[in-house]
């Protein structure tokens, strides 16, 4: 295997690992920790953040590693979180190049908006299905979902930022000694 | 070298990506048989779901035992008495049971025995906000097929949907797509209790008799018409009752007995072996 090739394969087994790993504390251990009726979203925070740093490439790819887990976790709609996750990475990978990365408003924004779109697509889905979501639920649910992921992407958005960095300037490094 | 398409193109497989994943949700709704490679993840995944689960609920317990410390001495004490009180009043019901047994025998009724109860862990949850379901570390091994009835400590829980060899998808009675017959104690009318959501915690109850009298507070219990549950298993508790016009029936909603966001462990009814005639 070439030396950057090898490299990528190092950066992408992190990310993805975390990606798994938010989408199985999802799943099991994340529902005891629920904030007014509704569960934080790990794998979109992870998407959003990382299409933020990354770019829409890489953030569409995670999208997809982290929705086709949850879909598969859930047994129901097969596609339906790979749909929802890549459409926001799409979106984010959009504005991306056009917003001060730095500002804490950025990934705030990012994750609420985000969060509307994943959970909008997943209920309109889910209502053509025949299921009765009722109006009252579907706006507290939206709100505080959104609310609730935007303000974990805030405590770990600039960690990520960080670890990203480290992967970046560890390969840099890497790369001038060879 | 590789050739990287234009930006409408891109845009464009794009779109066909997003058309063809619509094509596969269509198509996969609502399932009874997960594919293969979903069981096979299933299956792999279950020890260190099962694991995340198990860390979940012990700090959670921990945590609120460390918080409530103060409360225990005189809860217990409470409890202490309560369950005097309730041995008293076991003694009694077993009374009952012991006669009601009689009366049934005396009058033809068909026993409701043969039901087997499989104790399970729940190891994992839907991880989205809407639909409402669980999974359990029992599968087709155990002998678990699609349909069965799961119960809990306050009672119905939901259904097996999914089985894998060593798991199995439950939907509780919240989730949108569940229905279940029941039938309310204080009057006997049938009703049909239908889930709402997972965010919503609560399910609609629509009742199947004219003119149905139904008040907040009133319990629902199973009805027993199918051989998913046995008959008299509680549901849930009316929590509102919105009288429509002309004092006509409007809208009921329904607490669930059990609570079904902590639940740890729950128990499959196996039914009896088919013996040739309907439940």
């Amino acid at each position: 295997m070439a030396k950057g090739q090898e490299r990528d394969y190092l950066q992408w087994s992190v990310l993805a690992g975390l990606t798994i790993l938010a989408g199985l504390m999802q799943g099991s251990l994340l529902h005891w920790w629920g904030f007014l009726g509704v569960k934080l979203d790990l794998v979109l925070v992870l998407v959003a953040s990382f299409t933020l740093l990354r770019g829409r490439r890489d953030g569409v790819i995670l999208a997809a590693i982290g929705g086709a887990l949850l879909d598969f976790l859930s047994g129901r709609y097969l596609g339906l979180h790979v749909l929802g996750k890549t459409a926001v990475a799409f979106l984010i990978g959009l504005v991306r190049d056009v917003v001060y990365k730095e500002n804490y408003l950025v990934p705030f924004s990012a994750t609420f908006l985000g969060t509307i779109v994943d959970q909008g697509i997943y209920v309109l889905v889910a209502r053509l299905s025949g299921f009765t979501i009722g109006s009252g639920i579907l706006g507290h649910v939206l709100v505080s979902a959104a609310f609730f992921n935007s303000l974990l992407t805030l405590c770990v958005y600039f960690r990520l930022a960080a670890l990203d960095r480290f992967l970046r300037e560890r390969d840099a490094a890497e790369q001038q000694s060879s | 070298m590789v050739v990287r398409p234009p930006e409408g193109h891109r845009l464009i497989l794009y779109a066909a990506v997003f058309l063809l994943l619509t094509a596969v949700l269509n198509l996969t709704a609502e399932r009874e048989h997960v594919t293969a490679l979903e069981a096979f993840l299933a299956d792999r995944l279950a020890p260190i779901q099962r694991g995340l689960a198990t860390i979940g609920a012990w700090t959670v317990k921990n945590w609120q035992a460390l918080l409530e410390w103060r409360e225990l001495k005189e809860t217990n004490e409470k409890l202490r008495t309560q369950v005097e009180l309730l041995q008293t009043e076991n003694i009694r019901l077993r009374e009952y049971r012991r006669e009601n047994a009689w009366l049934r025998e005396a009058l033809g009724f068909r026993q409701e025995l043969g039901y087997t109860m499989l104790p399970a862990q729940v190891i994992a949850r839907d991880p989205g906000n809407w639909l409402s379901s669980i999974i359990i570390d029992l599968g087709e091994e155990d002998g678990l097929t699609t349909g069965m009835g799961v119960v809990g400590p306050g009672g119905v829980v939901g259904s097996t949907r999914s089985v894998a060899k060593k798991t199995a998808r439950v939907m509780l009675m919240i989730d949108p797509s569940s229905a279940i017959g029941g039938v309310s104690q204080r009057t006997g009318d049938l009703v049909l209790v239908e889930g709402l959501s997972e965010s919503a915690g609560l399910a609609r109850v629509k009742p199947l008799v004219r003119d149905a009298d139904l008040k907040q507070g009133d319990i629902i219990v199973t009805s027993g018409l199918s051989v998913i549950f046995p008959k008299g298993l509680p549901i849930g508790r009316l929590v509102t009752v919105t009288p429509g016009d002309y004092g006509t029936f409007a809208e009921a909603f329904l607490e669930p007995t059990t609570d079904l966001a902590r639940l740890e462990y729950v128990f499959v009814i196996v039914p009896p072996e088919e013996d040739g005639d309907d439940g």
